[in-house]
């Protein structure tokens, strides 16, 4: 189960309305590289890793996203809260802000609505391994973009924490992968593993 | 921000090599960085971060509310993979103890942020005395 800790993992706190970030930022949200793909991807697809150690890295992993997720809600409410109607004008904010106010809407930079059909499962806990590893590559990517596009440090920090924990991610999916290439190539089966 | 690709230098993102020498920051450097393990760490070019200080005691005591819980889940990622590393498991239960102790010293002071806290013996309903997390704290 999960219970609710009523905190985030790393502060957000921005101080400067800025609509034209939030419409980029929201990629991590619900574009094809965002938290909540990952943290679908994670807990769907722990069920079929072959040992203690797969099925931990990836609920562990999976609920560390839900929680990235809740910094991106927390930086996209920030940057977006109180904005008047001329804002909304200026920054081309108005089709979000027709379909659905200053509500959050998980979507990707073009608006497409969130798709599951961006998150792997194959049944192989290998191949889903390497579906982690680029995928955390891809958001780690998508990260660095966003850090080019702003200069306010209220929310560098965030993105930057939430880069990094993309790197770490990497490498534990990683180290993962090829623990299990060693017991695969030694003779051992995702049956044996168990 | 200054883009990488503008940079002088070649950038090229590579996976870090695993070395599983613990060699970890600070329960403060890895919280700010994100990382607590030195050889796993991965900077952006032309940033470094630093969190800004803490402006009143919320924060202060959130701040080590995050740190701790920090410290313990980036080694539990590790210990998922590394089950038989005695230091790190030594070092996880400092954390996770250490956190513990955060939390209680923040809800005593703030209010309740688990649905198990103790602060939730009061009349009326303790569950509004801490402000949501997407608030931020001021």
């Amino acid at each position: 189960m999960f219970i609710y800790s009523k905190r985030l993992i790393y502060p957000v706190n921005i101080r400067k309305r800025d609509l034209n970030l939030a419409k980029l930022i929201v990629t991590q949200y619900g574009g094809p590289y965002g938290e909540l793909g990952a943290a679908l991807r994670y807990l769907n697809q722990r069920y079929i890793m072959p040992d203690d150690r797969g099925k931990a890295l990836l609920t562990d992993i999976g609920t560390e996203e839900l929680g990235h997720v809740e910094m991106i809600c927390a930086m996209l409410y920030q940057l977006t809260k109180g904005a008047t109607i001329e804002e909304l004008e200026a920054a081309g904010f108005t089709k979000h802000y027709a379909q659905h106010g200053l509500g959050l809407f998980p979507s990707d930079v073009y608006g497409n609505p969130f798709n599951v059909a961006n998150i792997g499962s194959t049944g192989d806990p290998l191949v889903d391994l390497q579906e982690n590893i680029a995928a955390e590559a891809k958001a780690q990517a998508t990260y660095e973009h966003l850090m080019d596009l702003t200069d306010d440090p209220d929310v560098l920090e965030p993105l930057a924490f939430l880069r990094q924990r993309e790197v770490v991610h990497l490498a534990r999916f990683q180290e993962l992968h090829d623990y299990y290439q060693s017991k695969f190539n030694s003779g051992n089966t995702v049956k044996s593993l168990a | 921000m200054k883009s990488k690709y503008s940079l002088n230098h070649h950038y090229s993102p590579q996976t870090p090599p695993i070395n599983n020498n613990l060699n970890l920051y600070s329960v403060d450097e890895g919280f700010v960085k994100g990382n607590m393990f030195r050889s796993l760490y991965q900077g952006y070019p032309g940033f470094e971060p630093k969190l800004a200080a803490p402006t009143n005691l919320e924060q202060a005591m959130m701040h080590e509310v995050q740190k701790y819980t920090f410290a313990a889940h980036d080694l539990a990622l590790y210990l998922d993979n590394n089950p038989d590393d005695e230091e790190a498991i030594r070092l996880f239960n400092d954390y996770r103890q250490k956190a513990q102790e955060a939390i209680a010293n923040y809800e005593s002071q703030f209010g309740p942020i688990q649905m198990s806290s103790s602060q939730l013996n009061v009349y009326p309903w303790g569950w509004f005395i801490t402000s949501w997390p997407w608030e931020g704290i001021w």
